[in-house]
């Protein structure tokens, strides 16, 4: 699928338009996860619904496979893109059976009958997502991530070669965010779908993503392959804040440190350095290795293993803990 | 499964509209003995004439238009209540009852019980049908062009709301201005009567109904993809305004039909559909549909038979029995709602 000098907005009447974004040009390939990041309010969801055709685009032109999407009614655009919304159903009166079974509405005929054909792919989508043991249960029965896949296992079973998802792991705990993640991850390369999702995790975004698209309201998309958009330094400018940093070496975001004291930090391990500048960072300390002239005149923090820590003083004084506990204390 | 369980449940209903039609034509402000209704029942012959009279021309017709109007309003309420996503859905919600009670209004209070329009002039009765029909007709319009004009559901639930409150108030004002007749006329019709349907007018009336009937069953599909709501609904295919408008066209038809033979019924519309999904335990319409229909006329059916219970001392107005039926089951489910799964 794929866009050129696409302009997407909200029409407010009388013949005035907002735009959220244009001259946007972008391709989705096919057999990869595609994650969608970028601050609220930078248009995520107004892009997600104008490329699942639930809004109209304001300009330009998008297309699947060449195809103009606004040519193609619903039935069609029913078998090509299959969504997972964040939206509140009436569906808890339907078995997990049952509300997977209406993604087949685009390929079942009058009263929605479903054959051998429609049974097997249900099956194996529930057993895909990892749900089969509550297949019977009604929908109010099941957990938030269970719903979530349900509905994931509903856009499977639709055969869409597109899957848009807008923010799928929203309220889920971080074991069902990876499976989710994983399990879309496996779904675009194994059935050579293209899968597209917006999320707030960028931890995940960064692990599971084959691609990236960055979006901003300054500076509109940026898309490209997840290493290459960390390394050349795009994730530090997605946010446009001054007092927000990018952690090009564990792939999060992190707070300035606002300035109140300094220290050197030695550590006999970059784990131990780590969560030592990050203890010290939290208490208003700017950290300097021994090497650093702007560290001259310091305390110094030693810490050769996480239960003896030290700190040495200008004038030698020195001062040992068994733990981050004692040493924070002794601030 | 739920299929086999809305089976057991549909073929459970059939035998007690049975039992309860059955019962319909036996029991009357006329006593008429048992044998005596079989042998008119079988075309044998009778000891009194007016016994055959009365099954035939008064009870028989009744219990049928009780039959369908219970199915027709049920399942009304139904679809209503799926296509707004609000349990609180239902015909007279909508406005359609109060447009077809508008309609009559005009006939009995202002025009003095008699439509002249051309060359054609309508007795009282064909005159209160007609200005129900138009009523009715008056306030889906409004409706389906709101419908179109607005995509949410709840704006064009309130949007009917509102619209009842408006016909409310002219009803109201004709009330005022009328004559004591003309008001005593309204309010009779106002009471709800399944006893309003001759044999000659029932063929229409059944006929209308099936209709009504049919189509909602055709929309059992839709119905089920609504319950996602309209942005998954439309990715599934579904073209909302058009669903929406055919639905409401139906709804009108259902409903305008059985303001206009009987009177605007309340609660039916409202009650059924949750007594229904209770029964059932499920939201799937494929057997929610045809459950709610027979139950409509089930519900419809014994309250008639509660009407006739006097028997010689009366007849109990129709709108002073359902909503001791209907009340009860919508306050039940309000305070169960926690434990209701449909609900959540």
């Amino acid at each position: 699928m794929m866009a050129r000098d696409l302009s997407v907005g909200y029409h407010l009447g009388k013949g005035k338009e907002k735009v959220v974004h244009r001259n946007l040009s972008f391709d989705l390939v096919q057999g990869e996860l595609t994650c969608l990041l970028g601050p609220n309010g930078a248009g995520k969801s107004t892009l997600l619904r104008t490329l699942s055709a639930s809004q109209p685009s304001l300009g330009g032109e998008l297309l699947f496979e060449g195809t103009p999407l606004e040519n193609l009614n619903e039935r069609q655009r029913s078998k090509l893109i299959g969504v997972v919304l964040t939206d509140k159903t009436q569906t808890g009166g339907l078995t997990v059976y049952e509300l997977v079974a209406l993604g087949r509405q685009p390929h079942t005929g009058f009263f929605g009958r479903l054959n051998a054909h429609d049974r097997e792919v249900i099956a194996e989508a529930i057993e895909a997502v990892g749900i089969s043991h509550k297949m019977k249960n009604y929908m109010a029965e099941l957990s938030d991530g269970e719903r979530q896949k349900a509905m994931i296992a509903k856009a499977l079973v639709q055969e869409c070669p597109v899957i848009i998802l807008d923010e799928p792991t929203a309220f889920l705990d971080v074991v069902s965010r990876i499976e989710i993640m994983t399990l879309l991850h496996e779904i675009a390369v194994k059935q050579k779908r293209t899968i597209l999702l917006s999320t707030h995790d960028i931890e995940q975004a960064l692990v599971m993503a084959d691609r990236l698209w960055l979006l901003s309201r300054a500076k509109g998309l940026n898309a490209g392959v997840t290493e290459d958009l960390i390394l050349n330094g795009s994730m530090d400018q997605l946010f446009d804040r001054e007092d927000i940093l990018f952690d090009n070496n564990h792939g999060s975001y992190y707070p300035r440190v606002v300035w109140k004291k300094q220290m050197v930090v030695e550590a006999s391990d970059t784990i131990l350095l780590h969560w030592s500048i990050n203890a010290l960072n939290r208490h208003g300390y700017v950290c300097f290795d021994a090497n650093d002239p702007r560290g001259a005149g310091c305390r110094t923090l030693h810490v050769r293993t996480a239960n003896d820590l030290f700190f040495m003083d200008v004038d030698g004084t020195i001062n040992r803990f068994s733990s981050f506990e004692e040493m924070l204390k002794g601030l | 499964m739920p299929a086999s369980k809305g089976a057991k449940y549909g073929f459970f209903l059939v035998i007690t509209i049975g039992v309860l039609f059955a019962a319909n034509l036996a029991f009357g402000s006329i006593k008429i003995p048992l044998g005596a209704v079989i042998d008119t029942l079988i075309g044998g012959t009778v000891e009194k004439e007016s016994w055959r009279f009365i099954i035939l021309e008064s009870r028989l017709p009744q219990a049928l238009t009780a039959l369908f109007c219970g199915s027709a309003l049920a399942v009304s309420g139904l679809m209503l209540q799926t296509v707004f996503n609000n349990p609180l859905a239902g015909p007279s919600i909508l406005g359609i009852n109060t447009g077809a009670s508008l309609g009559v209004a005009l006939v009995m209070l202002l025009l003095g019980g008699s439509i002249t329009v051309g060359t054609y002039s309508f007795s009282t009765f064909l005159s209160v049908l007609v200005g129900a029909f138009a009523g009715a007709m008056a306030v889906l319009a409004l409706i389906l062009f709101f419908s179109s004009l607005l995509k949410s559901n709840l704006m064009v639930l309130i949007i009917g709301i509102m619209i009842g409150y408006v016909t409310s108030s002219a009803i109201s004002l004709l009330n005022f201005f009328a004559t004591a007749e003309g008001v005593h006329s309204y309010m009779i019709w106002g009471m709800g009567n399944f006893g309003g349907v001759s044999n000659d007018q029932l063929p229409f009336f059944v006929g209308s109904v099936a209709v009504g009937l049919i189509l909602s069953v055709l929309l059992i599909k839709p119905l089920n993809a609504l319950l996602l709501g309209h942005r998954y609904a439309e990715n599934l295919g579904i073209n909302i305004h058009k669903i929406r408008n055919i639905l409401l066209l139906t709804v009108g038809l259902l409903t305008a039909v059985t303001t206009a033979f009987c009177g605007p019924i309340a609660f039916i519309g409202l009650a059924v559909p949750h007594m229904a999904r209770l029964m059932l335990g499920t939201s799937n319409h494929n057997s929610l549909l045809p459950v709610t229909l027979l139950m409509g006329g089930v519900i419809a059916l014994t309250c008639n038979l509660i009407c006739i219970l006097p028997g010689e001392n009366g007849v109990i107005p129709l709108n002073a029995v359902t909503p001791f039926i209907g009340a009860p089951v919508i306050i039940y489910v309000i305070v169960n709602q926690r434990k209701i799964q449909y609900f959540n």
